[in-house]
């Protein structure tokens, strides 16, 4: 355990729940709650998945839908310390990826399959589900869901028909798309689309192309995390790569200002309009639109609002190559 | 014989097997040795001629528009060829050009390149075919995004897919880029494929980084500069603006 995933910009993040556990520590705890042979499947189970991590690449789609689902809910409203952990491979019988919040934890299970059954294989997922929720209770979480994530639109369907009595108070089924390209998740899978869109750099109406690099941005955050992260970690690997492509959030632009003198010079510009709402700034002036590739809490802006103030441009023509 | 000689890695498209002259200008910028005006003047012929390939399959009685859709780098050559020769074949007032400003991110396998600025001349029909101009096509990573952009507003009745030179493979990259009703709509121009690389530039491809051949100095510099064609047809279009509202 990395103890330094608990310390985000210097605040303790609050979940440091049985998850972060060893598994050495979670199967001793576990001791009389699991058979031997439930307790022997589990450790296997955990070795195929730390495996099968490289190139997983269904699973590291979601993982970054998921972090963008969750900084669309929660990111503008609440402090970073109250965010979400997210686990990728956990030590259990539901084990793609856990997210964990004040309210209890949610298990997601992916399948990127053409054909799926609950009771199918020598390991039934309704096993597994029925085995999660005991092993979840037994740690005393608040409260569990356990989601099955489908690439098939009509597997997803066909298992939400045939659930299982036994697992349908706290399980959900869910679709999500594969393609091998994120471009075209952008492009094709409209709740992605709604969710992404609210979390890129430009405020103006955003393009699909914008999308799909918001995206990529926080699947990358997964690449650079060792499974286990707080979201606000995640979101600072997200928002790290340079060129920047991730929006600031209410908390970290609450003291951005612009210059007194810098507002005053573009305004004498013809058709020069700007936003900086969500930490960029994005500009357009007729035909030509564009945003500057780092954000307005790095140094960089700061020397380019000073550019400005200097050379005192008075029409788009004398700004542009000040905007490059 | 021809002081640039045809490379034996390189396969001639069609278009180039029936167009002698387009076969030897592909190989004139693939020379490292050819100056840089040389190099940009030889840009600007090749425009032409992919343009001349193309030109057929664009209804000339439609009204529908006709977006260039280039990079910054390429906006003053090879996307001026392809407009130049639009222009000659009457389709000018159909044109609108669309530049954008990539730049390139690397981060654990992931290859993007974001849109930093863009120049986009508005739309006078309710359709338009797409013409994606592109100086070498490799990853396909720009032209995939740059023509993502592009769809954001419009869906095309056409897209032509406009390049001196493909790496191999690169069709089959760029259509697992987009849905296939999009997809499906690509149709293809280009003079060679090549097969080989060094490092990440294709050989011979295009001679090496287009920017650095084209004078641009390196990646950061090339988005530090306004096209003259931009520059120019802004201008016109401002001028458009005012003879419509006066």
């Amino acid at each position: 355990m990395r103890a330094e995933n608990y310390f985000i910009n210097g605040v303790i993040n609050k979940y440091m729940s049985h998850l972060k556990k060893s598994k050495e520590d979670r199967l001793k705890e576990l001791g009389g709650v699991l058979s031997k042979g439930q307790s022997a499947y589990l450790t296997n189970k955990a070795r195929g998945g730390s495996s099968g991590r490289k190139g997983t690449r269904y699973e590291d789609h979601f993982s970054g839908y998921t972090l963008a689902r969750i900084l669309a809910n929660e990111g503008k409203a609440a402090e970073p310390e109250n965010w979400p952990n997210i686990y990728e491979q956990v030590f259990s019988f539901v084990d793609d990826l856990v997210v964990e919040s004040e309210e209890g934890a949610t298990y997601y299970q992916l399948k990127n399959v053409a054909a799926l059954t609950w009771q199918g294989s020598d390991h039934p997922l309704e096993l597994d589900f029925e085995l999660q929720k005991k092993v979840s209770d037994a740690f005393g979480e608040k409260e569990t869901k356990l989601v099955l994530v489908t690439s098939d639109e009509n597997v997803a369907k066909k298992m939400w028909e045939g659930m299982p009595s036994a697992i349908a108070s706290y399980t959900a089924i869910e679709h999500f798309p594969y393609y091998v390209s994120l471009n075209r998740l952008a492009i094709e899978f409209e709740p992605l689309r709604a969710v992404v869109s609210s979390l890129a750099r430009t405020g103006s109406k955003v393009t699909d192309d914008e999308i799909g690099y918001t995206l990529s941005a926080f699947v990358s955050s997964f690449m650079h995390g060792n499974g286990s992260s707080s979201v606000a970690e995640l979101l600072k690997f997200a928002q790290g790569i340079s060129p920047a492509l991730v929006r600031l959030f209410p908390h970290q632009i609450a003291d951005l200002k612009l210059k007194d003198e810098f507002i005053k010079v573009l305004a004498e510009i013809p058709n020069f309009a700007y936003c900086y709402k969500y930490g960029f700034f994005d500009w357009s002036c007729s035909l030509d639109s564009g945003v500057l590739p780092y954000n307005c809490l790095d140094k960089q802006f700061e020397a380019f609002q000073n550019r400005i103030i200097n050379a005192r441009p008075t029409s788009f023509e004398d700004l542009e190559d000040l905007l490059l | 014989m021809s002081q640039f000689a045809p490379h034996e890695a390189r396969k001639y498209t069609e278009f180039a097997d029936k167009d002698t002259v387009a076969r030897q200008l592909v190989d004139v910028i693939a020379d490292s040795s050819i100056t840089v005006q040389r190099y940009r003047d030889t840009m600007v012929e090749l425009g032409r001629a992919l343009a001349s390939k193309f030109i057929l399959k664009i209804d000339k009685f439609s009204t529908d528009d006709l977006f260039v859709i280039c990079t910054v780098e390429d906006a003053d050559f090879l996307a001026r060829g392809v407009i130049e020769q639009l222009d000659l074949s009457g389709l000018g007032n159909r044109i609108k050009l669309m530049c954008m400003w990539n730049e390139s991110v690397q981060d654990e396998g992931i290859s993007l390149s974001p849109v930093l600025r863009q120049y986009r001349e508005e739309p006078t029909s309710t359709k338009a075919s797409f013409i994606v101009v592109k100086s070498i096509i490799s990853g396909a990573c720009v032209v995939k995004t740059n023509l993502t952009r592009a769809i954001s507003s419009s869906d095309p009745q056409q897209v032509f897919v406009v390049s001196p030179v493909l790496y191999v493979g690169a069709q089959e990259r760029l259509a697992l880029e987009f849905p296939p009703k999009i997809a499906e709509k690509f149709e293809y121009y280009w003079f060679a494929t090549d097969s080989n690389k060094s490092g990440e530039d294709v050989v011979p491809g295009i001679g090496g980084r287009v920017y650095e051949r084209l004078g641009f100095g390196n990646e950061a510099n090339k988005n530090k500069f306004t096209p003259q064609i931009v520059r120019q047809r802004r201008k016109l279009q401002g001028a458009y603006a005012l003879a419509a509202t006066g």
